[in-house]
């Protein structure tokens, strides 16, 4: 039983690189460029600490709407907003070795807890085709989220393993710059509940160990 | 060899992409009288929604989502009415039985829909309005589903007419409310003053475009199937062309290129993303 359980000793930091990161934007008309990135420490044979940043331009898009469509005299206008989020999420996770197959080595399955810290900056810019009046707003969010985590990793050389990874988090505090405006939803996850007070990080990473 | 192959492979490659990039700029929501298209979801976010259509539940997302409205399938009560529902008999549907036109509006509010989700029932029109913020800002269609069993089909049509002038005199939608119907309909419609534009549903022909013109209508509803050619002919006669409705990315580019003027789509969110005019801003319940 022991045996099944230990973590390969050859393994005692690892560097890794998140690389679904911009998977959910791929069919939108929208824009993201960022980059997790993921440092690991051995602490026991059977725990591991991981800190994790995931940094980058969120989301950048334009959202046009249009009014009155049938108005005879004045005719349509539009009001065009554009969006600009940038910022990072910084997420250090304790993980504790659950499952190791006799059978299979080289799989190993961590459960744990991590912490989401994450900093957005949120520009809009709008634009009334109406009056031509245009307005800029900049807005800051901190936010901070708790959950559980699991990971399961694949070792395929010494040096090299490949790790699919899901933390569920729950916010615990949020601080916004500006007041009445909605908070910025979770931009590092792949589902959101309506009040952005639970969200789901996925992330699928080849790691390089030593 | 590997080598030489690879780079033909990127070459391509990057050919096709510019080649897709310069197609999709290429893709215009303008109409033919210089407006832009109006993005209306069918019943709501489309057949393929997960949720009961013609419901609060499929509605209300479509006009979060950036929609300029939806369209939806209206039936009358015997009590006179506005209730959302597709089918003449509630049985296959709900947890009913029979016509809409039948039963009060009291018995038809306990309908519940056979969904996977709880708690779905048949909505009035009224409940969705009063449900909706900055209502006037969006805009609706409204397909008459006129049962034709019922006994005094005439009497029935007025009463459904007169139900859809008062609901958008109270709300103030006359101008926000599309009807979409057989060519009786409509002029039962102007006779009793209705000021809704007016939309017969009827395929795309020159036999269509006589009709819709001669009485004045505001255009033709038809299926993207029964376009043909006529869009621009249609066009040039004053009228406006509403097409449903795509289901899917490929179809709402094929129904944006022929320039008609209201969309109903069973695929809002693709057409809308195509277009910049999706809010992602809100999350889909």
């Amino acid at each position: 039983m022991a045996a099944r359980k230990s973590i390969d000793t050859s393994i005692n930091q690892a560097i890794k690189l998140d690389l679904a990161a911009s998977y959910f934007t791929i069919f939108d008309n929208r824009k993201q460029l960022r980059v997790g990135l993921q440092y690991e420490k051995k602490i026991t044979q059977q725990s591991i600490l991981n800190w994790n940043i995931d940094i980058g331009m969120y989301d950048h898009y334009s959202f046009i709407k249009y009014y009155d469509f049938f108005n005879q005299q004045q005719g349509l206008y539009s009001i065009e907003q554009k969006v600009l989020i940038t910022g990072f999420h910084l997420t250090p996770a304790y993980y504790t070795l659950i499952y190791q197959p006799h059978w299979l080595k080289p799989l190993k399955w961590f459960a744990g807890g991590g912490v989401d810290l994450s900093f957005y900056q949120k520009k809009i810019n709008d634009f009334n085709s109406q009056t031509n009046e245009q307005s800029f707003q900049k807005i800051y969010q901190a936010k901070i989220g708790m959950g559980p985590s699991l990971s399961a990793r694949y070792l395929i050389t010494k040096h090299f393993f490949v790790e699919l990874s899901s933390h569920f988090f729950m916010r615990i505090w949020k601080g916004i710059s500006e007041k009445n405006v909605a908070i910025i939803q979770s931009h590092n996850a792949h589902w959101t509940d309506i009040h952005n007070q639970f969200w789901w990080v996925t992330q699928l990473k080849i790691a390089y160990a030593w | 060899m590997l080598g030489k192959n690879a780079f033909i492979y990127v070459v391509i490659s990057i050919g096709l992409l510019f080649t897709a990039c310069n197609k999709e700029a290429s893709l215009s929501d303008d109409t033919y009288t210089g407006s832009k298209v109006m993005i209306l979801g069918h019943r709501g976010m489309g057949t393929g929604y997960y949720k009961p259509h013609n419901t609060l539940d499929a509605i209300l997302p479509v006009l979060g989502i950036g929609a300029d409205g939806s369209e939806m399938d209206i039936q009358l009560t015997k009590d006179s009415v506005l209730v959302l529902f597709h089918d003449y008999n509630l049985s296959p549907m709900t947890t009913c039985n029979g016509s809409i036109y039948q039963q009060n509006w009291e018995e038809v509010k306990q309908c519940k829909y056979y969904s996977l989700h709880n708690n779905v029932f048949v909505n009035s029109v009224e409940n969705l309005f009063s449900q909706i913020p900055n209502l006037t800002n969006m805009y609706f269609s409204f397909d008459s589903k006129i049962d034709g069993a019922a006994p005094d089909f005439q009497l029935y049509q007025k009463q459904f007419l007169r139900a859809i002038q008062r609901l958008c005199i109270k709300y103030q939608m006359s101008e926000h409310v599309m009807i979409e119907g057989d060519i009786n309909l409509l002029l039962q419609a102007q006779s009793l003053g209705l000021t809704n534009k007016l939309f017969l549903s009827a395929d795309l022909s020159l036999q269509s475009i006589e009709d819709a013109y001669n009485n004045h209508f505001a255009g033709i509803s038809a299926s993207i199937n029964s376009l043909g050619a006529q869009v621009p002919l249609a066009h040039q006669k004053g009228l406006l062309v509403m097409a449903w409705s795509p289901n899917n990315y490929s179809q709402n580019k094929e129904t944006l290129s022929r320039q008609v003027d209201i969309i109903q789509s069973d695929d809002p969110m693709s057409l809308l993303k195509l277009l910049n005019r999706y809010n992602y801003e809100y999350i889909i319940p």
